[in-house]
């Protein structure tokens, strides 16, 4: 139904399915929204759970710039950015 | 994106120490607990949180077992809370401010530059029959009614301008100084200031009354201001009174004495001095200093301290710094070298001042000379020097058929 309304409405799937919007900005910052919450938080490894799966973001120096309810800002030296 | 200003915001930068850190941040954003600049640490992180947000941690902190301490505080509020007990410096610097503030809607200075023939303190009088004095506010001033104002009452003022600058009101004025250079045209005679014999004369006005040569007598007319007009046949025809003037140089004597006592009365100076401020509005001096009840003999300096960011911003308080020098005579005798040593430095100045007036020194008979009572320089200096001074004509009867000028003794003539 809701694949319907959307496919129909031609709207956008992140606000239909709330899936997360990820920006990367270089290797340096990253910007997740519609984020769930913190799974795993390391110097190294930052673990955030999304709608329908987990992103994993690998590298040095890892800090949380800012969060809030819909969007989580990562800084630091990202080497790797993995879903599962 | 959030836009988080920080500017001004009161926060504070916490250490958050435990095992469930991601359960605490998560507790933290479902209560809208916000958190920025989270940095990671072995057992926690550091991160920044509004004052009000770090209240509402308590029951997330008892929940997830987690601690969390102050490390510092920032902003403004924590500021005023910090030097609360120097609350009353701050109201003191509000007060000066205020104080300056309001002493800067005033005029506490008025300055008249560029006058020569009118003085300040008239310009100064006049400007207070106008109502402006020191004091006035500087909304009431109008430069351009002030202006016309002094160029109506003072004739000779040719150009005025008036500009505030700060607390001061500057008036810079020019002259009118053609009719203050006219000299006023008088008859008179030229007559000796010394006994002597004339040894050069030049007349360029008036009539010669002596020669190249002539020994003459204190006062006596050199040169007549009475000229005498002739016809053709050498007859007596007019008169005119002139002003004499002309170049004549007497050679002459003159002695010369000056006396030095033996014993002097010599002042000397207390080594320590006392200093003390002086602040002074308007007519009122108040002075600041220690209590020191010594009532012998002093001189007094008053130093006047304006510093430079003061120049234009002047107050009705002035403040000085004075300088107390006591002082006492004793009785000194002079040596026979410090006498011949003032009385040539005394000498060399008269000499000096003759030097200044045109006077040549032919030959110098002045020697030292010492008696009971003083040193004496004295002796005879054979000079030239510039021997006649002006003198009017007070009483001089004009014949009734003598005429008073040229014109008319050219009449009568032809």
């Amino acid at each position: 139904m809701r694949t319907k309304i959307s496919d129909t409405l031609a709207l956008s799937k992140d606000s239909v399915y709330n899936l997360p919007i990820i920006t990367v900005v270089g290797s340096c910052e990253m910007y997740i929204e519609n984020y769930q919450s913190i799974v795993k938080y390391d110097k190294d490894l930052l673990k955030i759970r999304v709608q329908g799966g987990m992103v994993i973001i690998q590298g040095k120096n890892l800090d949380i710039e800012f969060f809030d309810s819909d969007e989580i800002a990562v800084k630091g030296c990202i080497e790797q950015v993995a879903w599962s | 994106m959030q836009n988080r200003n920080r500017a001004g915001m009161t926060y504070v930068i916490t250490e958050v120490c435990g095992e469930s850190k991601e359960r605490f941040l998560n507790m933290c954003r479902h209560r809208d607990i916000l958190f920025w600049d989270i940095h990671w640490k072995e057992d926690g992180f550091v991160a920044c949180i509004t004052r009000t947000d770090f209240f509402r941690l308590k029951d997330i902190c008892h929940k997830t077992h987690m601690r969390v301490r102050i490390i510092r505080k920032v902003g403004v509020r924590f500021l005023f809370f910090r030097y609360r007990a120097r609350i009353s410096f701050v109201v003191g610097c509000l007060i000066s401010f205020i104080i300056v503030y309001v002493c800067g809607l005033y005029i506490w200075d008025i300055s008249i530059e560029g006058n020569t023939q009118y003085t300040a303190e008239s310009l100064r009088k006049y400007l207070a029959s106008e109502h402006i004095t020191t004091g006035i506010p500087v909304r009431n001033i109008h430069c351009d009614e002030i202006e016309s104002d002094l160029r109506n009452a003072y004739s000779h003022i040719i150009w005025v301008s008036v500009e505030i600058r700060g607390t001061r009101l500057i008036v810079h004025l020019k002259e009118n100084e053609s009719d203050h250079t006219q000299q006023k045209e008088e008859q008179g005679n030229l007559v000796a200031v010394h006994d002597g014999v004339v040894s050069s004369m030049v007349t360029r006005n008036g009539t010669p009354q002596v020669q190249v040569g002539d020994t003459v007598e204190q006062g006596q007319v050199l040169v007549s201001g009475v000229v005498t007009f002739h016809n053709d046949a050498g007859e007596e025809v007019g008169e005119q009174l002139v002003r004499a003037d002309a170049d004549v140089v007497l050679d002459t004597t003159m002695e010369y004495e000056k006396q030095l006592p033996h014993y002097y009365q010599k002042k000397g100076y207390f080594k320590q001095n006392i200093h003390s401020f002086i602040i002074q509005s308007g007519t009122k001096m108040v002075e600041l200093r220690l209590p020191f009840s010594y009532k012998g003999k002093r001189e007094e300096y008053v130093l006047w301290e304006q510093p430079k960011w003061i120049r234009l911003f002047r107050l009705p308080i002035q403040i000085g710094k004075k300088i107390t020098k006591y002082y006492d005579y004793t009785e000194e005798e002079y040596t026979q070298e410090e006498a011949a040593s003032i009385l040539q430095r005394q000498f060399q100045q008269d000499l000096g001042d003759l030097y200044e007036n045109g006077v040549q020194i032919l030959e110098n008979n002045v020697r030292i000379e010492e008696d009971v009572s003083c040193y004496r320089m004295k002796g005879t200096m054979h000079i030239l020097m510039p021997g006649v001074q002006y003198a009017p004509i007070e009483e001089y009867d004009m014949p009734d058929e003598a005429l008073t000028g040229k014109r008319d003794g050219e009449s009568e003539h032809s």
